[in-house]
């Protein structure tokens, strides 16, 4: 087990750097001068210089590259009065002329948000997006699996059919038109029996002296929209799975030991099919880390996907370097705890 | 698997004929295609990206009827080939007008904005320049309504599915090219090379889709072949990863051991011999990667990433309408959405439909 974990662990650092140059190039070749970006409009010669300096944009492409690297490691190494420094979080140990530094990663300063690092902001509304993905991850998993058991078990009937056209509705929805449609159906349209709001965050202000409150009840339609695609795939894999399970020897030895139907489809036969369904969910929800983009965006859900959007309309790069490096090391993070469930309840995994 | 190909091809239309669903999606693609590639010989406002800019119709509903005096007209004829292309040159002059008196020798209107009936505005029938054309009121009716720049949205919603299927075709053709090359050569030659391969498939993979497609076509800038190229881009990593597990599978089968020991060049082999036998897979998951690269199109298009105004495309159609939902004027908004959600829906089961034909696991 530690060294299946150990190998997983090293290769996905190995990804992780390979994330990190992908960024870091595009994002380097990038047709327009940052510095020049970062003044706006007030931009002079010597201001553009002390700019450049500052983020070492004069420096050729490689060594800015182990520049960032260094940034972004957690023990990395600066000169003595490197003025970089007094912003991170320090555990320093000084040497002759340079410091070892151990210290959260440092992903820039964004352009936008003046004096601002980028990790901060990024943090600071990571929950809602978690929170938005979970919800709605839970929602899609208690929603499908029994959906999915019922398809299989009557394979072909109305109810059968019925969730498989609604699946491959799921599957072609853009999300934003989904969006877009639950919105002006729940919150505008039914919505003296909703009594929804149209846009919300999960935190609202008051002015009446309240302050800040949480709406729980602005949860429920981001929710919905984000989980309607994976109801459709786990609906499908549940069934699917459920079917071959059904069909093997051991089912049939199950049923001619005489035990009830339910019994049978229940405890043996789903069991056993569960474990892709895990794996697939996992997936999802590494997935709506990110894809809740367009959600985000409608719904004004101040998550990462609308910090995303908002960083894309005032060309903040380094926000948008972060947060797709952020989103890239979460997938990767979550894929190996994936890998860690998958090879617990199906231990032929390992062997391979 | 040879026999089922001269099956499907001796039998073509017929064979997507026996069952209803991929009879559907494979006449929903036809008729799109046929939409996209004539669009300017159908729409009503076939001027160049049908942008007749003009305030005072906007927002209205489907079936709204509207009367214009056309003022001249030049007769500009265009190639058939360019007016395919590019559409019309805008050949008249005209002015929306709510209310009309003629004289013998004057033409007495109000214009389509003037709701009161205020200004009333004249114009000599002698300066009219319609080429020894009678008539000079015409009536529109636009389908669909119009946009929020009082375009008409019929004509839109058709140019747009070139946008489309351009970027489901290109960007397919460009991820077949990058994923074939890594999945072949991964797959045949094994050890390091593939283990590099890999490793590059994990990396792309571990970029979430929407956001590497986002990166690529900031660094690349506007225009269609951007647009193609950085949703191409992101998708060859499906494309050889399936070609990768293929080919290894393949690989293993006493043929190509057979062939191997003839002698022949590594790339003869490849190309031959291991290429067309893994033609279905690939097959499938092109048709696939057609409907991801619909979705991404339009997603690009509705954060405004896509093509820059005025060239229509259903994301960005959507994104301008969405806030009209909220009063009460949905159409705008609902029309290119289902417009998408069909093509999609017809590219899925028609994929879906071919998996199962060709028996193929996913």
């Amino acid at each position: 087990m530690i060294s299946f974990l150990l190998r997983k662990t090293i290769y996905s650092l190995f990804v992780i750097l390979g994330i990190i140059t992908i960024v870091f190039v595009l994002f380097n070749i990038i047709p327009a001068d940052p510095a020049k970006m970062m003044l706006g409009e007030r931009d002079d010669a010597r201001q553009l210089e002390k700019i450049r300096k500052k983020y070492n944009l004069d420096k050729p492409i490689l060594s800015r590259y182990f520049l960032y690297l260094n940034d972004l490691s957690v023990i990395s190494v600066y000169d003595k009065n490197d003025d970089k420094i007094n912003s991170i979080d320090i555990l320093s140990f000084p040497l002759k002329k340079k410091q070892i530094v151990i210290k959260k990663p440092f992903l820039g300063e964004s352009f936008f948000y003046k004096e601002k690092k980028v990790l901060d902001l990024i943090l600071s509304v990571f929950p809602n997006t978690f929170v938005l993905a979970f919800v709605s991850i839970v929602f899609a998993i208690f929603l499908a699996i029994p959906i999915g058991v019922i398809s299989a078990v009557k394979k072909d009937s109305f109810f059968d059919r019925f969730f498989w056209i609604f699946g491959s509705f799921g599957m072609s929805l853009p999300s934003f038109f989904s969006a877009i449609i639950i919105m002006w159906i729940f919150a505008y349209k039914l919505n003296w029996l909703t009594n929804l709001n149209v846009v919300g965050s999960l935190y609202e202000v008051d002015d009446l002296g309240r302050g800040e409150y949480l709406e729980f009840k602005n949860i429920i339609l981001p929710a919905i929209t984000l989980g309607i695609r994976p109801i459709a795939v786990i609906i499908n894999l549940t069934r699917n799975s459920l079917l071959e399970s059904l069909s093997s020897n051991y089912v049939r030895t199950a049923r001619s030991k005489g035990l009830s139907e339910s019994r049978v489809v229940l405890i043996h036969a789903l069991r056993n099919s569960l474990s892709s369904v895990l794996t697939a969910s996992s997936g999802w929800f590494a997935s709506m880390l990110s894809g809740a983009v367009f959600v985000e965006y409608i719904f004004g859900w101040n998550g990462i996907g609308k910090l995303l959007v908002d960083s894309i309309n005032n060309m903040d790069f380094p926000l948008v370097m972060g947060l797709i490096l952020f989103i890239g090391v979460c997938f990767v993070f979550i894929n190996i705890l994936v890998d860690i469930i998958y090879s617990w309840l199906d231990p032929r995994v390992k062997i391979q | 698997m040879r026999l089922k190909y001269k099956f499907l091809f001796k039998n073509f239309p017929g064979v997507f004929l026996i069952k209803l669903v991929p009879a559907i999606s494979f006449s929903i693609i036809f008729f799109y295609s046929f939409l996209a590639i004539f669009a300017y010989y159908i729409i009503p406002q076939n001027t160049s990206m049908s942008n007749e800019i003009e305030l005072s119709l906007a927002n209205k509903p489907p079936g709204f009827n509207i009367d214009y005096i056309y003022l001249y007209n030049q007769n500009i004829e265009k190639s058939f080939f360019d007016k395919l292309i590019n559409g019309e040159n805008p050949k008249y002059k005209k002015i929306p007008i709510s209310k009309i008196e003629e004289s013998y020798t004057r033409i007495y209107y109000y214009d389509y904005s003037d709701t009161n009936f205020l200004n009333k505005k004249k114009i000599e029938k002698k300066d009219l320049k319609l080429n020894n054309q009678k008539n000079y009121i015409h009536k529109q009716t636009f389908f669909l309504g119009t946009d929020k720049f009082g375009r008409d949205l019929l004509s839109r919603i058709i140019l747009g599915s070139r946008l489309s299927l351009s970027a489901g075709f290109f960007s397919v053709v460009i991820s077949l090219f990058i994923g074939l090359f890594f999945g072949l050569v991964a797959g045949y030659y094994g050890g390091k090379i593939d283990l590099l391969t890999q490793w590059l498939i994990n990396v792309v993979w571990s970029i979430p889709t929407l956001l590497l497609v986002i990166s690529i076509s900031l660094v690349l800038g506007k225009g269609y072949w951007q647009l193609f190229l950085s949703i191409g881009l992101t998708m060859w990593v499906e494309v050889a990863r399936v070609t990768r597990g293929e080919v290894l599978k393949i690989k293993e089968k006493t043929f190509i051991i057979a062939i191997q020991s003839l002698g022949f060049s590594d790339f003869r082999i490849i190309i031959k011999h291991i290429l067309p036998n893994i033609f279905n897979p690939i097959l499938i998951i092109s048709i696939a990667n057609f409907a991801t690269a619909i979705l991404l199109e339009s997603g690009l298009s509705f954060l405004g990433l896509g093509l820059p105004p005025p060239s229509p495309s259903w994301g960005t159609i959507i994104k301008n309408h969405y806030l009209y939902l909220l009063i009460d004027n949905p159409f705008s908004a609902i029309f290119p959405g289902l417009c998408i959600v069909l093509i999609v829906i017809s590219f899925m089961s028609l994929g879906n439909y071919l998996r199962d034909f060709f028996d193929v696991k996913k």
